[in-house]
């Protein structure tokens, strides 16, 4: 059913394929209008709403993130035929917009640090959604304060207590947990402590100025931790590092709790992160907030509201340690974070 | 073992920022299926672990003192500084039937088995764990992992990078100084380490001793799933050794110790992974001695100090050969000359070859498969023990294989085996059966069931020791001698086991029910049947004579044969709490109702045996160990060790029952780029405690003493 890249259907399927590079897809809500006694006749036809999704890039994970956003809206607007009539989402990467997109469209997506920036070059500030965002672990200046400031953000980065309840969760007992940063990095003394004394953990900070000290400054932080908890720093975290950190660690029998589920895939034994579906909910509900009203409803950059919970079965069980199931994980810590 | 070498970090300015690729990038595999142990829930016999926290409290200088912590064990030192431990008793100096590994490289020897502690070239604080087996496990250790298996693993270089100095002075002369330094440069992580020791030993013996070492671990690697491990080592060490004894004279020992392993490791895919690794080990000990000559240790014998010392030879002479000889024709008749007697205990060179391939296999989600194969040379050379310059060589190869298979999330089982033929010996199979059953998360029972064998020693096999006069091969007197090809001796286990684990609360239990039954058992025993050397003589008189003075040294011979058997039943509790991250206690108890029969006399052909085995074996053990850091930076540890009465084999003694009692107090501190600590040990607080020799008739008891150290360390980062 593709035409001209414009795909014009109802999904209504859980699996949708991913898109190619240029695609648009057009929600006629036949559902609505036709099976719904007198819903046609009962409220006014408002015109098309235009969403655009503009990607960072080609990358796999853009198109997963848009698959799923179409999913969601699709789902949101079956649910709520008073606010979507008739919606239609394209999504592209820059190189590839047509001229004069902003104009054409009632909300503006952007997924990744380069999107954003991109709509920030072209002037573009209201009805806009910032996904996907990294946030730098950089405490005193994070590059991406000024184009966020204001505007509808959603980092990829989870809140510190959430990953610190999973590394609690992740010990087997113990409230120990072990924080590697660099120097210039990492978080607010005042936020450790607050987090501390939430979650009953103690938290220890070895600070890493260079590559000499790495190993040292893991070496005795393991001594003094049952957890590892890697947070997203790509001066302490990267190809190069994660084999010796997950292999010492191993070495002294402390599980690491990592960012992704690559970090687990590759020896952590476990990680809070957001999926692409994740991410799409998340999106698809602040969307929703705008397309529910023609004001812009601006609340500044916010931590993901879903995530989800891998476990390493094969590494815990290797330490000793009995975890209960993802959605058990997750579930507990949700139930611990205010709503 | 694991590919960890050096930590690259991306900046150093800690700029660098962190796209979205970052959260969703594939990673390297790094702890696949085949690189992870097993946890101890799911292994299927006990265990008990020393880590680095139980090896600082406990104040211990050597490995051997270490393992006294372990339910079962009994250490004796023959010398101040020479130990032998041993799992369940039924040992001698040289402790033959359990395996040792050091990173991976057995190092038992070959020649005399057991192991030659105070050669080894590892300090204690360069020791990460020792993971102690208890229980046979030659299914995946293959023979001599008899009745448990030590197996110590050291620091990673990149674990504990940097230089570090330690000292310790204190009584009995103890004077140690060891210094590491660990780095890296690119894909290559190393540590190098010294070591010097000295230490006078007993109170009332001449066992002073001193022992220098170098150790060298390096580590490259060349991707993500090669690496390359180096290790090479050597030490050198003098020993007092001996008593007032003419064929135990005080006397010092040289012994050398040198070892080279290389390890290769590659990950083939997460769930394929084979490493292949060599190494060899030499140990020599330079020990023989000479008596004084033959007329003046005549003149010394308490029998004639009657007469003027210079017919004291004739009064022998004429006495031995029943009036026909003075001395010189003693001499002559006898063909024997006016010189010393020869002998050597423990002189020889051994070396150990060995090379294995091991592959890994994850085959399914809940099935993990290792196996492998080796070939193993071990050579022995000993004018004094084997009565040939030529060495003598003894090949083996092996196959063996080990499943775990996760059936259910509750129930594990571990089944393997291992296939070793020896050269000149029959081929046997070690099977080892084992299911593991998960209650919940904190209760783990496990049942299993295992046989083991230990093949004889070279010398077992081969001993020809004799007393030469002057020179070597100028025989005199048969002391100890093979007489057969021997079988290796079995073991058969079985295993009632409980692990609760309660992280909550810091606390580990294992407890252990056991029944073993030792069959074929390789006694030493002594050989009246076995007749001295005639020299050639024909002359009955003569020969009558040399046969007189052949009694006056030894009658007979030892020797070693199959024969015996013992069952060991009991019971070992291994607790291991730490509420606290401040806090450690440590227990271990065992009780072991041990019986059989065993060989002691062969006489006109006939073998006698006795029950004396259930006094070879302590009924208790118990040891604790307990520790507690204060805010300011000090440590205060104890440790309590008791071994019920027991006799050591071999030249041992009856020892009374053992009690130890020792206290550390440490303090750590951090200056400016370094940090370090100093400590008070005391060890043997309760004092005056008897160990292996209790011999006042032969004016050997090895007494402890209370002794008090000092040690300070300074590492540099």
């Amino acid at each position: 059913m593709f035409t001209d890249g414009k795909l014009t259907a109802l999904r209504t399927g859980n699996a949708l394929p991913v898109l190619g590079r240029f695609c648009r897809v057009l929600l006629l809500l036949f559902l609505a209008q036709h099976f719904i006694p007198g819903y046609a006749d009962s409220r006014e036809i408002e015109r098309q709403q235009n969403i655009l999704i503009i990607k960072s890039g080609t990358a796999t994970v853009y198109d997963k993130v848009v698959s799923a956003i179409e999913h969601y809206i699709i789902l949101y607007c079956r649910n709520h035929p008073d606010i979507c009539t008739e919606i239609d989402i394209t999504s592209s990467i820059p190189t590839d917009l047509k001229p004069e997109w902003s104009r054409h469209s009632d909300l503006v997506i952007t997924l990744g640090t380069k999107a954003a920036t991109f709509t920030r070059d072209h002037g573009v500030s209201k009805k806009i959604i910032h996904a996907m965002i990294p946030k730098q672990p950089n405490r005193n200046s994070n590059i991406n304060d000024g184009i966020f400031q204001g505007t509808d953000t959603i980092y990829l980065n989870q809140p510190l207590e959430r990953s610190l309840r999973l590394a609690k969760l992740s010990t087997g007992g113990g409230k120990r947990i072990g924080i590697l940063v660099h120097k210039n990095n990492g978080p607010a003394e005042s936020i450790l402590r607050r987090s501390e004394n939430n979650l009953g953990v103690t938290i220890t900070l070895a600070e890493v100025g260079d590559s000499k000290e790495l190993g040292s400054k893991l070496g005795k932080l393991l001594g003094r931790s049952d957890v590892l908890l890697a947070l997203p720093d790509a001066n302490i975290h990267n190809r190069k590092t994660i084999s010796n950190i997950l292999t010492s660690t191993y070495r002294k029998k402390v599980p690491v709790v990592g960012f992704s589920a690559a970090y687990v895939k590759a020896g952590a034994i476990s990680a809070v992160h957001s999926t692409p579906d994740d991410i799409a909910r998340h999106i698809v509900d602040v969307s929703a907030s705008h397309l529910s009203t023609k004001t812009d409803l601006i609340k500044g950059p916010k931590y993901p509201k879903y995530f989800s919970v891998s476990v390493n079965r094969k590494v815990a069980r290797s330490l000793g340690i009995k975890l209960p199931s993802e959605t058990h994980l997750r579930d507990q810590i949700s139930a611990g974070e205010t709503p | 073992m694991l590919p960890a070498i050096c930590f690259q970090i991306g900046n150093a300015a800690g700029s660098d920022p962190i796209s979205e690729d970052y959260f969703f990038e594939e990673l390297p595999v790094v702890l696949s299926a085949t690189r992870l142990s097993q946890s101890l829930a799911d292994t299927p016999t006990a265990m008990t672990i020393i880590d680095k926290e139980m090896i600082r409290a406990s104040g211990a200088r050597n490995i051997p003192d270490l393992l006294r912590l372990v339910p079962g064990f009994a250490v004796g030192f023959y010398s101040g500084s020479r130990a032998t431990a041993t799992y369940h008793g039924l040992a001698d100096q040289y402790a033959r039937d359990m395996q040792v590994l050091i990173d991976g490289r057995s190092v038992y020897d070959p020649a005399f088995g057991g192991v030659a502690w105070a050669d080894m070239p590892i300090e204690v604080d360069e020791i990460d764990r020792i993971e102690v087996i208890r229980g046979p496990n030659a299914a995946a250790y293959g023979s001599n992992s008899f009745s448990g298996v030590v197996n110590i693993i050291s620091d990673h270089p990149a674990d504990r990078p940097g230089t570090m100095l330690k000292t310790i002075i204190g009584e009995g002369n103890v004077r140690k100084i060891y210094g590491r330094h660990a780095g890296s440069v690119g894909n290559f992580a190393y540590r190098l380490s010294a070591n010097y020791d000295e230490y006078d030993g007993f109170e009332d013996r001449e066992d002073s001793a001193d022992t220098r070492w170098f150790n060298f671990h390096g580590e490259q690697t060349l991707d993500n799933d090669d690496t390359v491990e180096f290790r090479v080592g050597f030490s050198q060490g003098n020993y007092g050794e001996g008593w007032s004894d003419i064929f135990q004279q005080t006397r010092v020992l040289n012994n050398r110790y040198n070892f080279q392993q290389i390890t290769w490791k590659h990950q083939q895919s997460p769930s394929n992974e084979f490493q292949i690794n060599f190494y060899h080990n030499y140990q020599q000990i330079e020990d023989s001695y000479r008596s004084p000559i033959i007329s003046d240790v005549i003149k010394g014998l308490d029998d004639l100090q009657g007469f003027p010392e210079p017919i004291r030879p004739d009064i022998f002479a004429l006495g031995l050969s029943g009036g026909n000889y003075n001395f010189q024709m003693f001499l002559d008749e006898l063909k024997l000359t006016d010189s010393p007697l020869t002998l050597s205990w423990l002189g020889f060179e051994s070396d150990r070859y060995d090379l294995e391939f091991q592959q890994t296999l994850q085959t399914s989600e809940n099935l993990r498969l290792v196996w492998g194969a080796g070939a193993r040379q071990d050579r022995g050379e000993s004018v004094w023990i084997f009565h040939q310059y030529d060495a003598i060589t003894r090949n083996q190869i092996r196959l063996f294989a080990n499943t775990e298979w996760h059936i259910s999330p509750a129930w594990v089982i571990n089944a393997g085996g291992m296939v070793e033929r020896f050269e000149d010996k029959d081929p046997f199979f070690s099977p080892r059966l084992a299911i593991n059953h998960h209650m919940d998360q904190n209760n783990t029972f496990r049942a299993s069931a295992s046989r083991a064998y230990r093949m004889p020693t070279l010398l077992e096999d081969h001993i020809n020791l004799v007393v030469f006069l002057d020179e070597p091969l100028n025989d005199l007197n048969t002391w100890i001698l093979a007489t057969g090809n021997l079988d290796p001796q079995s073991i058969d286990s079985f295993e009632l086991g409980y692990l609760g684990s309660f992280p909550e609360i810091g606390l580990i239990l294992d407890l252990k029910l056991f029944h073993e039954k030792i069959n074929n058992m390789i006694n030493e025993i002594h050989n009246l049947d076995i007749p001295d050397p005639d020299r050639g003589l024909t002359d009955p008189i003569a020969l009558a004579t040399l046969n007189n003075f052949n009694q006056l040294i030894q009658e007979g011979a030892g020797t070693y044969i199959n024969s015996g058997e013992a069952t060991i039943n009991g019971l070992e509790v291994n607790l291991d709490f730490r509420p606290t991250p401040r806090d450690l206690i440590f227990l271990g108890y065992s009780y072991a109702n041990t019986y059989g029969q065993e060989a002691f006399l062969i006489l006109d052909g006939t073998i006698q045996s006795d029950n004396g085995i259930s006094d070879n074996a302590a009924s208790h053990t118990f040891s604790i160990l307990g520790s507690h850091r204060f805010d300011s930076g000090i440590q205060i540890s104890s440790a309590y060790y008791h071994v019920g009465e027991m006799t050591w084999g071999g030249e041992g003694d009856l020892i009374p029952t053992f009690r130890r009692w020792d206290v550390r107090l440490g303090k750590q501190f951090t200056l400016p780029g370094m940090d370090g600590e100093i400590a008070l040990i005391g060890q043997n607080l309760n004092g005056g405690h008897v160990d292996f020799f209790n011999a006042p008739n032969r004016d050997l008891v090895n007494r402890w003493e209370t002794r008090f150290f000092l040690q300070a360390s300074l590492g540099f980062r």
